[in-house]
């Protein structure tokens, strides 16, 4: 039977991954006085679970935003860590963890978002990974 | 995009003309049922939480959600006010409340179900 909390077996699992990247990783926001670049996961919504006849609950997909959040347009500079952060993820799995068994994570969509905020330019860059979580 | 099993031995102009009311009958209900959940996921994700004490809330993202049909087989749902995107997806510095998308999922479950009985119910 699938794990109760799912979304928390996703974070673990992508925090494993990540770990070797060359920058920080942070949970859901940047922490005030957090250093650049640097990578952020987010839940992205709801976690759907895929049930059986009877109820049985068989697996849960959980979608998470993961993004290179960097100052400044450098799209060249910023380039390694997106690969590095893809290819640390996408196909990644199976891996057990206290809240429960990744079994698989594939990218659902690629983002890129340049903005502007407060006079400063901003890149954001990752995607959005599904993790199918038992 | 939907998939619906009906089967007709019948392909006389009546029968063809009964699918198509069923399809757009279909596509109308769908639609406002996700402008409604996207609605519902706004006041989940947004407005029932805790308000930040360096905003004030005004309720025009609320209102921006509308929808309409540019065509028979289409629906559009949309949040057209500027700053919707932010809110949708979030930034480093605040999360993602993916109204529109969780209101999708839940309406998608549904939705291929409901296509068949409606063409059903215009071809009886």
């Amino acid at each position: 039977m699938a794990t109760t909390t799912a979304i928390a077996a996703a974070f673990q699992h992508a925090f494993t991954q990540l770990d070797d990247l060359e920058c920080p990783v942070y949970a859901n926001v940047v922490p005030e006085g957090g250093s650049y670049p640097c990578v952020v996961v987010q839940a992205y919504g709801d976690a759907f679970d895929t049930t059986a006849v009877g109820g049985q609950r068989v697996k849960t997909n959980v979608d998470l935003m993961v993004r290179v959040a960097q100052q400044g347009n450098d799209i060249a500079g910023v380039m390694p860590l997106l690969v590095s952060l893809d290819e640390a993820l996408h196909q990644s799995g199976p891996a057990t963890y206290t809240a429960g068994d990744v079994d698989s994570v594939i990218r659902q969509r690629e983002v890129f978002e340049p903005t502007v905020s407060s006079g400063k330019s901003w890149l954001f860059a990752g995607g959005v990974y599904r993790f199918f979580v038992s | 995009m939907a998939r619906s099993n009906v089967t007709v031995d019948d392909y006389s102009p009546r029968v063809y003309a009964s699918i198509a009311t069923g399809i757009n009958k279909w596509v109308r209900d769908t639609t406002a049922q996700v402008e409604l959940e996207t609605v519902k996921e706004l006041n989940r994700l947004v407005y029932d939480t805790p308000e930040s004490p360096t905003y004030k809330r005004t309720g025009n993202l609320r209102k921006s959600v509308t929808k309409h049909y540019p065509s028979e087989t289409e629906g559009i749902v949309q949040a057209q006010i500027d700053y919707a995107i932010y809110v949708h997806e979030g930034t480093p510095h605040m999360p993602p409340r993916p109204y529109m998308r969780n209101a999708v999922e839940k309406v998608k479950r549904e939705a291929g179900t409901d296509l068949h009985r409606k063409i059903e119910m215009e071809l009886r």
